[in-house]
């Protein structure tokens, strides 16, 4: 059960992380102009979208294969 | 600065998230359907992440914070009315932190400095008080009509 919760908490956390980055680069960017907070939040996010693919078309198979069986 | 801390922390991270992707694996922590390099690529990006959000927020805000207190005595500008921030050097790092001043917090701090002579053309810089000793400086003023600016470093 536990395990359930925390692997489904994997995505969401890294989620907010990438906003909190991502924020946190826009002011470091306004202030010192400097980009790389900015991307490093972008990427999370990128990332945790694709993970998020996988995980959706797994669970869409799993249901598949279960409506099958 | 930056570039350099990336390129030094970089194996440290590379081996943290490996280990750790591996860990998570190990103990079923990872959804299904995760596609196989994701996590890896995740955490390492959390880590470097976490570890320039950390380090922007202790320059952007707890620095500044501590060293209003050191030389005004309170906090008079919130992190948000930070202009503009300078952070140079690889031996000798030093951090400019530049904030505009409304009329009222202008007033507050005009009446605890102290003007200084300045050659002609220049701004005038009244000055809030310093630190100095044979490796670090530290200092606090009022550039001009309305800017208030803090440094620290080391030379």
């Amino acid at each position: 059960m536990l395990r359930a919760v925390l692997a489904s908490a994997f995505l969401p956390a890294f989620a907010l992380l990438g906003v909190v980055c991502l924020a946190v680069g826009l002011w470091q960017l306004q202030v010192e102009s400097s980009v790389v907070l900015a991307v490093n939040g972008g990427i999370i996010l990128l990332l945790c979208a694709h993970g998020w693919r996988g995980v959706r078309a797994a669970r869409g198979a799993k249901r598949c294969g279960e409506a099958g069986g | 600065m930056i570039i350099l801390g990336l390129i030094l922390l970089g194996p440290f991270v590379v081996i943290a998230a490996v280990l750790g992707a591996r860990f998570l694996e190990w103990q079923r922590l990872l959804p299904a359907g995760l596609p196989r390099f994701t996590p890896l690529c995740l955490i390492a990006s959390g880590l470097l992440g976490s570890l320039l959000a950390g380090d922007t927020l202790e320059a952007f805000v707890a620095s500044p914070i501590r060293l209003q207190r050191h030389f005004a005595g309170a906090v008079y500008l919130s992190p948000l009315a930070l202009q503009s921030v300078e952070r140079s050097g690889f031996q000798d790092p030093g951090t400019t932190w530049t904030y505009t001043l409304d009329d009222e917090t202008l007033r507050a701090l005009r009446a605890r400095c102290k003007v200084q002579r300045s050659f002609p053309g220049q701004p005038e810089y009244c000055n809030m008080g310093s630190d100095f000793d044979e490796r670090y400086y530290a200092g606090m003023g009022i550039s001009g009509r309305a800017t208030l600016v803090i440094e620290e470093g080391l030379h």
